[in-house]
């Protein structure tokens, strides 16, 4: 569908985050919000402090599925695996989990990021890069 | 603020409705729920609906409505909230007529699903995930709630079976009621053996893609006294924001649910004790469990159990989903909120035929967006 196009302006953006996993930090209270936010939810109160600093790579996988039936985009890809992955206290992301037996597929599992293409859309199929993990 | 009740329901026969176009879907219920008022005119009216834009090509539908139920120029606004949008709808309406804003007021909920092909479906539903960095990685919504699915059974020991429970049950209880879009008892085997989704669900976890609308009237009780309709009272509403993607909450709880349920207990002045029957998002087997949870009906991971021993039965100790659910009775996104108002009216009102649940005074509806993201809660009550 042609809504789910990678424009130049959507494909930029991101790219601090996307290929240099770019995070936002409070100093006040310390908690991670990726991608960055503009105003921190801030337990401190008062005006909070948010600099971008890098996500950990590593990180300790906390659920996960197995997707059989995907969005158009990720057709070509099924079945596949993606879960919620805990980089640092409260920074988590939602990413495939690739080259992975689905057999070894557990909570608490290690995994490290690693930079990969996630999905090719449009009639010209434009591709579109971003993070995955893999078992460590 | 002046009391509020609903004295006019509608509701078409929900399904695949390939030969209705967005509108008469839409206009069916509207005009039903006018009809059953016995109102000779509204004040104006809220549609809740998801994405008409996505599914159909269309948008600026309050006007659109407006036009095929031949009720201009009342003021028609859309209201969204991903799958809450007709929960919110109802919420916005209640709040005219408090007011003393306006005196009649529709509250109705349409999407028109089968428009587009599955995929392209299950593209347009994500939408209420967050684009950016749940759904460019891939995950849909069945991913969403499978992954609270598993946290849950890694947590609680819920087994892979309590979930297959839920379906058993709303399409037992759909079974007989003439709005659903399925009437087809399943078994516990059935949705083990049904196609995988999203590990650990399969297809019978989901609720279906399908075509539908309900409207509801509200007006002042004054004014239901008049009409000489039943009073079916709104004593409680509760709304809740939540953050709208998984991985920045709880994965085991919905604290959307939990905020929103606090408020309208509070404005009812009723607890979960009071409740005679529930209606709840259903939109996948586990989301009916964790809701349990949150409405306070059981202990923190014991809801499985808890459908296991039939206590959510009718005929149990709370009976949940007697409509069928969105599992059975059908999903169409916005008008699922204003649907569960529906079918707690048939029952306040003693309506609901073999689905009937003795002695029903206060019922509660539940209706969430996305994987939890917001919720309204909504209380009802039967004053004789």
């Amino acid at each position: 569908m042609s809504f789910t196009s990678i424009t130049p302006a959507r494909y930029a953006r991101y790219i601090p985050q996307r290929y240099r996993l770019e995070a936002g930090s409070c100093s006040k209270c310390g908690k991670w919000y990726f991608p960055p936010r503009l105003r921190c939810k801030c337990e401190k109160g008062g005006d909070c402090d948010i600099t971008i600093k890098a996500l950990p790579d590593h990180g300790e996988l906390l659920t996960y599925t197995i997707i059989h039936t995907p969005s158009s985009q990720f057709i070509d890809q099924k079945p596949f695996a993606i879960g919620i992955i805990e980089l640092a206290p409260g920074a988590r992301i939602t990413a495939q989990i690739a080259d992975v037996d689905f057999d070894e597929l557990e909570i608490g599992m290690k995994v490290r990021i690693e930079f990969r293409l996630i999905q090719s859309v449009g009639s010209s199929g434009v591709l579109g890069y971003g993070y995955k993990v893999i078992k460590v | 603020m002046r009391e509020v009740a609903i004295v006019g329901i509608g509701m078409n026969k929900w399904g695949e409705l390939w030969d209705k176009d967005l509108r008469d879907v839409f206009v069916e219920s509207a005009g039903a729920a006018i009809d059953d008022a016995g109102v000779d005119h509204i004040d104006s009216m809220y549609i809740g609906c998801m994405t008409s834009g996505l599914f159909n090509a269309q948008e600026h539908i309050g006007s659109l409505m407006a036009d095929y139920l031949g009720v201009t120029p009342v003021p028609a606004t859309r209201v969204e909230s991903a799958c809450a949008s007709g929960g919110c709808a109802v919420r916005q309406a209640f709040i005219e007529v408090a007011s003393g804003m306006s005196d009649i007021v529709l509250a109705g909920g349409v999407e028109k699903m089968t428009d587009v092909s599955g995929d392209g479906a299950t593209f347009s539903l994500a939408t209420a995930a967050d684009q950016e960095w749940e759904c460019y990685n891939g995950v849909t919504f069945p991913g969403l709630y499978a992954m609270m699915a598993r946290a849950h059974m890694h947590k609680y020991g819920t087994k892979r079976e309590h979930f297959a429970q839920v379906a058993v049950k709303n399409h037992a209880n759909g079974f007989s009621n003439p709005h659903a879009q399925y009437h087809v008892k399943i078994s516990v085997e059935d949705v083990l053996k049904s196609a995988k989704v999203a590990e650990p669900l399969n297809l019978f976890d989901c609720s279906p893609i399908t075509d539908g609308a309900a409207a509801v009237i509200l007006t002042t009780v004054e004014k239901a006294k008049a009409l000489g309709k039943p009073i079916i009272k709104i004593i409680g509403t509760g709304q809740a924001t939540a953050s709208i993607a998984l991985h920045s909450r709880d994965l085991t709880e919905i604290e959307a649910t939990r905020y929103a349920a606090e408020k309208a207990y509070k404005m009812a002045g009723k607890g979960p004790d009071d409740i005679d029957l529930c209606e709840v998002h259903d939109c996948f087997t586990i989301a009916e469990l964790v809701v349990m949870e949150e409405l306070g009906f059981v202990e923190r991971g014991k809801s499985g159990p808890a459908v296991e021993a039939g206590e959510t039965n009718i005929g149990g100790r709370i009976p949940i989903n007697t409509s069928g659910g969105l599992k059975s009775k059908g999903h169409p996104v916005g008008a699922t909120g204003v649907a569960q108002i529906f079918a707690l009216v048939e029952q306040l009102r003693g309506d609901a035929g073999e689905r009937q649940v003795e002695g029903a005074k206060v019922a509660l509806a539940q209706n969430m967006g996305g994987s939890g993201g917001s919720t309204v809660c909504t209380i009802l009550e039967a004053v004789s």
